[in-house]
């Protein structure tokens, strides 16, 4: 079976080299990207299925970002990540589902049992609409 | 010849008779020139005694004639008469005199203003007309009344008023401490009456850790030093402790000798809890901020963290020290994540819709949530439940949380033969009122005050956050609620909470 390709963008790099840790052991080919412009570069070159986005980074905004790629670029689903609490953050989501990412979405701290789910759920929903 | 004698004659007795007439007349003349004179003598000793100073003027607004009052008042000379009286520089400046007089000549209608001369003093001006005994008007008579003392004393009785009535408390205390004035603004914030006030002195208002300090200020006011207004403490009749803002105003008598002082004290007890409610809720919000800053921050790398552990966890072999400690680094980051997690409530208030509530079942439903921890601890529950309580409005979440964490609390403050009474009651005032009553270790004294602020906790150890107490408080009051505390070391805490009831 092909393994799943999948990208992780956040600038935090210990959330990336976890998730990286945590998904090899179940059979995902994980990359890096610790700001946007190198996660651009990387998704012209590699069509990637998962991308995980991190909401608040330095240099640019998750939802943003989710607009970029969705315009210019194919990716196949793409899953918000954050640590944010604000009382805003569920508009926040409905940005980022507007912009083409998917409903489910990870709330830092989370388990590799959270992201398995949110990966399974985005496929699915993904397969229903396809 | 005979006939020109007789005619001689004739002549001589009619000029007797008029030499006669004559004499009769000049004595006439003679006693009414005497009479005159008395007139006048009696018009310049009246115009002369009169303490109030006199000016005459003729139609030509010269003066005519003043009397020594007046001399000495003006500083007129008596060259001045036959001068024109707006010529002169008098001591008092009359705005308009020369338009009052000619007014009260035309129209012969007396005038009078209150003026004020340059010392300050207060005199009624009075212009009436001059009439001669034909009824013509020559000239206008002007005067000048003393009317100082009068409107002083009106003034006084005007301040006398406002200060009697004033809602600040106004004391006069002279330098022994005793209180010689106490106005209604006094009865009202210190409970005394004037009649009981008159007899007690300034230190049995002031708390016995401060009469050193009071003393001291009094020797200070009494050397006459200038005393900027301040802040201290007062005791009234029921022994409360009040704010008081105070402002000393030093009396002196007539010769400048320091008397006694004046003390002006506002009530500033209401004022001073608002600013500190204020304080508080900023300092939530300010929380809140960091809160949601700091929980941002930290879940990043706290998720990176987890995961690696967790990951690491998993291709160790069970059982080793190695497992262990990824255990306890796994605990580790749960805490920190339980304690991030719990700022957010700081950070949102609830957002889901109002509901509303039964308070006795969101406590059933809270015990429900947290049996096994009070059955592990052995611990009753009272419930002493108001039966068909009407609903609050509020947040089930929230509320819920409110609950938890008190009930989580007395859990905790409890060891053995612990006993939670949880009680609810529908007060008169449309307010639901329930307790949380436990025989647990209690709450020091000294600490009473601290237990809702974040942070702050007795637990020791990994127990407790410092936040559990502090979110409750931030919810109840999210609610309109309120929340109070009693407490005695090893006689257990009584948490009180209070909510309005929809009707």
């Amino acid at each position: 079976m092909r393994k799943n390709k999948v990208l992780i963008i956040d600038d935090v790099k210990i959330v990336c080299v976890a998730i990286r840790m945590a998904l090899a052991d179940k059979g995902y080919e994980c990359d890096i990207a610790l700001d946007h412009v190198t996660a651009l570069e990387m998704i012209k070159l590699k069509k990637y299925d998962i991308v995980f986005i991190d909401l608040l980074m330095d240099d640019i905004n998750g939802v943003e970002l989710c607009k970029i790629i969705k315009k210019e670029l194919a990716v196949g689903i793409m899953i918000l990540m954050t640590g944010y609490i604000g009382t805003d953050l569920e508009e926040i989501l409905r940005n980022f589902v507007k912009a083409g990412g998917n409903a489910s979405y990870l709330l830092k701290p989370f388990e590799i049992r959270d992201i398995l789910t949110a990966i399974d759920n985005s496929l699915l929903a993904k397969g229903r609409k396809a | 010849m005979r006939s020109t004698n007789e005619e001689l004659q004739t002549a001589k007795e009619e000029l007797q008779s008029s030499n006669e007439e004559l004499r009769t007349m000049n004595d006439e003349i003679s006693n009414q020139n005497i009479e005159l004179n008395w007139v006048n003598n009696d018009i310049l000793n009246l115009l002369n005694c009169i303490n109030i100073p006199i000016v005459m003027v003729g139609r030509d607004l010269c003066i005519r004639r003043f009397n020594p009052v007046a001399e000495k008042f003006l500083s007129l000379i008596p060259r001045d008469v036959g001068r024109r009286i707006t010529d002169i520089q008098p001591k008092l400046e009359i705005a308009d005199l020369e338009k009052m007089i000619i007014d009260v000549v035309e129209d012969l209608k007396a005038q009078e203003r209150e003026i004020q001369d340059k010392n300050g003093r207060w005199h009624l001006i009075q212009i009436r007309p001059y009439k001669t005994t034909e009824h013509k008007i020559e000239g206008a008579v002007i005067t000048l009344i003393d009317i100082d003392n009068i409107r002083r004393t009106a003034e006084l009785e005007r301040l006398a008023a406002v200060i009697r009535d004033s809602n600040d408390s106004v004391l006069l205390v002279d330098f022994e401490g005793k209180i010689i004035a106490w106005n209604k603004g006094a009865e009202k914030i210190y409970g005394w009456s004037e009649r009981e006030a008159l007899f007690m002195s300034i230190f049995e208002l002031i708390p016995q850790e401060n009469i050193k300090q009071e003393k001291a200020r009094i020797k200070r006011i009494k050397k006459g030093e200038m005393i900027d207004s301040f802040e201290t403490k007062r005791v009234d009749k029921n022994k409360a402790i009040l704010d008081v803002w105070v402002t000393v105003t030093l009396l002196k008598d007539n010769s400048g000798r320091r008397v006694a002082f004046s003390l002006t004290e506002r009530n500033i007890t209401n004022m001073r809890l608002i600013q500190e409610k204020l304080v508080q809720s900023e300092k939530m919000s300010a929380m809140g901020s960091i809160a949601a800053g700091v929980a941002h921050e930290l879940n990043s790398p706290l998720a990176g963290l987890k995961l690696m552990i967790n990951a690491y966890a998993k291709k160790t072999k069970q059982g080793t020290s190695e497992a262990e400690n990824f255990i306890e680094m796994n605990d580790a980051c749960q805490y920190m994540a339980g304690i991030i997690h719990e700022l957010s409530f700081f950070a949102k208030p609830g957002k889901e819709p109002v509901d509303l509530l039964n308070v006795n079942e969101v406590i059933e439903s809270v015990l429900k949530l947290i049996a096994g921890k009070i059955k592990e601890k052995s611990i009753k529950i009272q419930k002493d439940f108001e039966a068909n309580i009407p609903n609050i409005s509020g947040y089930k979440r929230e509320v819920q949380q409110i609950v938890l964490n008190l009930i989580n609390n007395a859990c905790d403050s409890m060891s053995t033969n612990g006993k939670l009474i949880i009680r609810t009651r529908n007060t008169d005032n449309n307010k639901i009122k329930v307790e949380f009553i436990d025989n647990g270790q209690g709450i020091k004294k000294e600490n009473l005050g601290k237990i809702f602020e974040p942070f702050f906790t007795t637990k020791k150890g990994k127990k407790g956050s410092g936040l559990g107490l502090a979110i409750v408080k931030s919810l109840v009051e999210a609610h309109n609620g309120t929340i109070s505390v009693e407490s005695k070391k090893n006689k257990g805490v009584t948490f009180i909470l209070s909510f309005s009831s929809i009707a």
